[in-house]
């Protein structure tokens, strides 16, 4: 007999082979419902998806080529499809037109990247690049079948997909892919050094060649966009940062959680109507990593008063993590005097702490005095000032004071801040204490 | 009062009368001295001189033989008692190897997280000593993501489980590149231990990791370890499909050693209740330990190591103290810097007692204790030993002493002890090739790189279950390869120890607004565990099953305190499909092959604790299951039968009788659960088969018929099936089918010998359940199976 009805009997697949269920329908139906459950078991597919392709709803099979404008490229490792895209420097993405987007500033992309290596290179060097995958539980059964790419040439932006039309032509994209890097210094992605460049180093060591990725410089730009906007966004997906950042929607976009499926439903019926939405929705993610990268360099745009003045805080923190004071007190000082209290009090905040750290101590105090004069039980600066006269002045009497004063308004605080006040009260108090003692014997 | 030392105090054991009325068998097993061999030339000397400074002077005659034939490239087995150096076998080859190759890389699997942490612990001591620049690591569920890099990067030696091998290592195999294009060795400890469901898996896991190893073009060797069981090298050679040397005869030094096995007082004679293990074991620890002789105490369940260890505590808080007393626990779940010290509080003879579970059979240091006790045989003939070996390791005088339960398999061992001291008839088996389990790991090979045509998994058509998966739409084939082609990951849908990855949870509602999972079930055992209205015990409480829910996989249960546990009722009705094997000659047909299990459970009984009377009955509706699997089975000409003095129903009783005591020694001979294999009686052509139902038993036609159905018949061939409970056979029936003989010598022995008057729960089960006369027809109808 043969393994698969072997298995078949196992499953409960063959239902003829199987006796001793006469007895009634219900009981039929219990054992069929069972079997169908361990058979779900077996295949691991969630209940309701089908192994046919599901109907794109519009119409009948359209080959790929009609629908994508690309074309069959080759190379040693043998051929693929290679969808080509050019948007003029007058074309526009959401708010931006394209050549807007290429001026990028190496110094801040630098910045946001926190890798100096980007400094002295060229925005044209560098390679945007997005991929689409069989899945995002990683692992080495998971495949790369697009990989989207887009670069600036002169101030037009290119975008080139090379697609893997079966899993056969996957090692010709990698080739495609490593020929292509030899023109670029560096990569710019979006959640890419977690995900893209992992999966397709992978990749490469599958088909066995070297990994041109793993050298260059990446820009990952979901880390800058968490520090630069995570105020703003009720998520970090590239597509809420499109509609409230970059001006720009999406219509009919294919669900990124859909895409792996529709790639398993070409496999088996080369529907082009499948993967046009694919290729669309990929391009649009490449163009709008473009977008973002403007957008963001923008932000760190000292110069730049339009920008919104909790985006210029932003920017300032980010400036101060990345050591770059000078730009962050630019950014800060008008920041002090703005028209949202909650934000200028941030700024001047961010501002004496910065004053402390290099010991810049009149600035950093006459900032947390001013704060003082706004608002008297203001808890940051009396503690700060109080710490100041401790350490710095070694007045205790006048720390204490201002600690006195800050536990006043003890009903608003938090468990924390009281626990600290109570632990600094005691200790400015022994403080206080031994010094009258020391007084005293001195007299 | 002056202390005894262990030899006085046997000799005054030996001459005491109601000691030794429980006694049923005292082997001496008297000392042999070591076999020594000197290192071999290849040896280091900066290895070399850290082993002899460490008191290793030379090597074991087995160490030299196991590194040696490592060293030439050959897999190895090594099953050698405790404290036999085994360790050293492949610690010294890797080191060695790593010296020379920095390059050169080793993994090291062992069956649990705990217990590659103590092996972590050694190399780590043996590589200080070295100052070399090796670097080893555990890695396995709790270690730390940012740790993971450096170690799949820089480990020489990766030390895991095969869990994680399976679902955290392999599928992820592109960045261990620098382990598995440089693996050497592959080292498996405690062999004995895969076997069975998780034997059958993990053998599929050592296909995909020599699959890997091909891709990144290593061949490493394999170095194993096992206990002493019946058939390690074909155990060996059937996991790893290659071959294996086998080294059985250890070199290390014994100590004389005392071993008795001890069967507390029948308190009631009619049911065959004995006397508690504990009350023994509680009396004979305390006077050792107050003689000042170090004795660990190994109980069965973590419940019976605290009850033990609080008993002697209290025991020796209150009593007269003597300088050196000092008692703890030791098990699973104390934090491993607590562990620590109770090591070595053993090793420097603070602690002179300990209550541990087997956490302690393993191989970790505790020095040399004189006594050890085990409260309960530990299920395994190989355990037994791995615990008596951990008192007198290497010199002096020892004593191992079992005190068995009132349970079968406690009850043969001490009743049979030549069964026990003879050579080892434990069988490791395993059936990689179960079409499910197969499946799933060709599922998970195929994720981790693509199957080309015209390669080998397994023993079955692989091309053949590639397309099936393909029409499953699982796997892509593009020309000659088969590309894994789903969004899910396979490896998370397999657990190695189960074949059904479905779970049943227990979730305990006692608590309004605190409703918590307490247990997960696995789906088949949930029919008969958790199904409504039974009481469900764990952890020595009882829980009553509200409502089985098979929808939302959970059963509703709430704590409540009762004087009975439930006992699910099944009928069972077994057909043959297809029979592989025929013993020849007799007349009694003795097969093995393939059936269709069809079972429904359709009732409970609720059994009374201690005393096992029956209280009542319920009704249970479940849905039928309906299962594939491979059996063994005899069937007895009906002519042979009338010869008997018996009606057809105490024919039947007998039948039943035989059948629970072949069931429990079966379960024996395969180190394996009792519901890992089932039983029935029917008849071969699955027409009619006994069917228990409430207190008689009778033979019925219709499997799912009622009430109505019950009649008796006479053209009936009784035939009692064995079977493995899982579906597709995990290898158990076949070596059932092998043993028939060996295996109806022992029950004839158990039946036999065991004192009980009418039958027992450790003979052929309890009075009350298999009739009267069962016991008595059990052995007449052995008679004519054994007749010639």
């Amino acid at each position: 007999m043969s393994v698969i009805s072997r298995l078949h009997r196992l499953t409960g697949e063959d239902r003829k082979a199987s006796g001793g269920s006469n007895d009634g329908r219900s009981k039929a139906e219990q054992l069929a419902n069972l079997r169908a459950r361990i058979d779900e078991i077996l295949s691991r597919r969630p209940g309701g998806q089908k192994t046919k392709p599901r109907s794109t709803g519009r119409g009948g099979f359209v080959p790929l080529e009609e629908l994508v404008p690309g074309e069959e490229t080759t190379n040693e490792a043998g051929a693929f499809f290679c969808a080509c895209h050019l948007m003029e420097g007058s074309a526009r993405h959401g708010r931006f037109r394209i050549r807007e987007l290429a001026a990028l500033d190496m110094d801040r992309l630098a910045v946001l990247g926190n890798d100096p290596a980007l400094r002295g290179l060229d925005y044209r060097e560098a390679l945007f690049f997005d991929t689409e995958t069989t899945g995002i539980a990683g692992g080495t059964g998971t495949v790369a079948f697009l990989i989207g790419l887009g670069w600036f040439e002169r101030d037009a932006f290119i975008v080139r997909q090379f697609f893997a039309r079966d899993y056969g032509e996957e090692r010709a994209t990698l080739l495609g892919l490593r020929e292509l890097l030899k023109g670029k210094r560096f990569l710019v992605s979006f959640n890419g050094k977690a995900f893209d460049a992992n999966l397709l180093a992978a990749r490469f060591i599958m088909n066995r060649m070297p990994d041109p990725l793993s050298g260059l410089p990446h820009l990952d730009l979901l880390h800058p966009a968490r520090r630069l906007l995570s105020h703003r966004l009720p998520d970090r997906r590239l597509g809420s940062l499109e509609s409230a950042l970059l001006g720009f929607e999406r219509e009919e976009d294919v669900p990124g959680s859909e895409i792996p499926q529709r790639y398993f439903d070409w496999l088996r019926s080369r529907d082009g109507f499948l993967m046009a939405d694919v290729f669309k929705h990929n391009r649009f993610d490449i163009l709008s990593l473009a977008a973002l990268a403007a957008h963001l360099s923008e932000m760190l745009d000292p110069g730049d008063t339009r920008c919104h003045p909790v985006d210029r805080l932003a920017a300032a923190r980010l400036f101060l993590a990345r050591g770059c004071p000078r730009e962050a007190i630019r950014l800060l000082h008008p920041l002090v005097g703005c028209a949202s209290p909650e934000t200028a009090w941030d700024a001047a905040r961010e501002l004496s702490l910065h004053y402390k750290r290099t010991k810049q101590w009149p600035a950093a105090v006459a900032i947390w005095e001013e704060l003082v004069l706004r608002d008297d039980s203001d808890f940051f600066s009396l503690i700060e000032l109080a710490k100041w006269f401790e350490h710095q002045q070694r007045d205790f009497t006048r720390a204490l004071a201002l600690v006195e004063r800050a536990r006043a308004n003890e009903q608003i605080l938090s468990p924390d801040q009281c626990a600290d006040i109570v632990h600094r009260k005691k200790r400015l108090e022994r403080k206080l204490a031994g010094r009258k003692g020391l007084a005293r014997q001195t007299i | 009062m002056t202390k005894l030392t262990l030899k006085e105090w046997l000799s005054r054991a030996e001459k005491k009368r109601r000691f030794m009325e429980n006694v049923r068998a005292i082997r001496k097993i008297s000392a042999r001295p070591g076999e020594f061999l000197d290192y071999p030339s290849w040896v280091n000397p900066v290895l070399r001189k850290v082993l002899v400074d460490r008191g290793l002077g030379r090597l074991y005659s087995h160490q030299a033989k196991a590194v040696d034939l490592v060293r030439r490239g050959q897999s190895i087995v090594i099953v050698t008692p405790t404290a036999s150096g085994k360790t050293l076998c492949y610690n010294l080859p890797v080191l060695q190897k790593i010296f020379e190759e920095p390059e050169a890389r080793a993994l090291y699997l062992f069956p649990t997280k705990a217990l590659a942490q103590d092996q972590m612990h050694e190399i780590h001591g043996l590589i200080g000593e070295l100052k070399a620049d090796i670097k080893t690591y555990t890695y396995d569920g709790d270690t730390p993501d940012d740790a993971r890099r450096a170690i799949r990067k820089q480990g020489h030696v990766i030390v895991t489980n095969p869990d994680m091998l399976h679902a955290g290592i392999l599928p992820h195999h592109t960045k261990w590149q620098k382990l598995f294009a440089n693996l050497q060795y592959v080292v498996i400890d405690e062999l004995h231990v895969y076997r069975g469901i998780f034997g059958s898996h993990f053998t599929n896991v050592l296909r995909r990791l020599v699959r890997i190893c091909r891709f990144y073009g290593s061949d490493p060797v394999f170095i194993c370890c096992s206990a002493t069981v019946a058939n390690p090298g074909e155990h060996a050679e059937r996991l790893l499909e290659r071959s294996v040397a086998l080294i059985d005869e250890s070199g290390a030094p014994a100590a004389a050693k005392t071993f008795i096995l001890y069967n507390p007082l029948i308190v009631n004679r009619e049911l065959g209740i004995r006397q508690s293990a504990m009350t023994p074991v509680r009396k004979i620890a305390v006077d050792l330990i107050e003689n000042g002789i170090q004795t660990i105490v190994f109980a069965t369940s973590r419940l019976n190591v605290e009850v033990l260890t609080k008993y002697l505590k209290d025991r020796f808080a209150k009593g007269k103290p003597i300088d050196t007393q000092f008692v703890t626990g030791y098990r699973g779940g104390y934090l491993p810097n607590l562990r620590r010290r109770i090591e070595a509080g053993l090793r420097n003879r603070e602690i002179m007692g300990v209550v541990a579970t087997n956490a302690l059979e393993l191989g970790i240091d505790i020095g040399d204790l004189e006594a050890s006790i085990l409260c309960g045989y530990p299920g395994s003939i190989a355990s037994t030993w791995q615990q008596a070996g951990r008192a007198g390791r290497r010199t002096g005088q020892s004593l191992a002493l079992l005190i068995a339960r009132s349970s079968p398999l406690d009850q043969f061992i001490v009743e049979n002890p030549d069964y026990f001291f003879s050579r080892s008839p434990e069988f490791c088996r395993v059936n990689p090739d179960n079409l499910l389990i197969l499946l799933h790991h060709i599922k998970s090979a195929a994720f981790e790189l693509p199957f080309e045509k015209g390669e080998r998994f397994g023993g079955e058509n692989l091309e053949e279950l590639l397309n099936y998966l393909e029409e499953k739409g699982v796997l892509h084939r593009v020309d000659a390869r088969w590309h894994w082609s789903a969004e899910s990951y396979p490896a998370d849908e397999v657990s190695l120890r189960s074949i059904n990855p479905e779970n049943v949870v227990v979730v305990d509602t006692t608590e309004t607004g605190n409703h918590r999972v307490i247990a997960e079930v696995d789906w088949d055992s949930a029919f008969t565990t958790v199904h409504t209205d039974a009481v469900y015990m764990m952890e020595s409480r009882q829980y009553y099953v509200d409502n089985l829910d098979l929808e939302r996989k959970a059963a509703y249960v709430h704590k409540v305190e009762t004087d009975y546990y439930t006992d699910a009722m099944t009928y069972t009705n077994v057909r043959v499909i297809d029979a592989f094997a025929k013993k020849p000659g007799t007349e009694i047909l003795v097969e093995h092959g393939e059936v269709q299990v069809v079972s429904k459970v359709v009732g409970y009984k609720k059994i009374k604790f201690y005393t096992s009377e029956n209280l009542g009955y319920g009704e249970v509706n479940l849905p039928e299951k309906d299962m594939h699997t491979t059996s063994y089975w005899f069937t007895i000409p009906r002519p042979r039968l009338a010869g008997l003095s018996c009606n057809q129903e105490e024919i039947i009783d007998g039948l039943a009788g035989l059948a629970y005591s072949l069931h429990h020694l079966a379960a024996m001979m395969l180190m394996a659960d009792l519901h890992d294999i089932d039983r029935a009686i029917g008849d071969k052509s699955g027409e009619w088969f006994v069917r228990k139902y409430r207190n008689w038993r009778t033979i019925t036609t219709t499997p799912g018929g009622g009430n109505d159905a019950l009649q008796m018949v006479d053209a009936f061939d009784p035939t009692i099936f064995l079977f493995d409970a899982y579906p597709g056979g995990i290898g158990f029936s076949d070596l059932l089918f092998e043993r028939h003989d060996a295996l109806l010598d022992a029950a004839r022995q158990l039946i036999r010998n065991c004192p009980c008057p009418h039958g027992c729960p450790s003979c052929v089960g309890p009075t009350l359940e298999v009739g009267p006369r069962a016991k008595e027809t059990a052995i007449e109808i052995l008679g004519l199976l054994q007749a010639k």
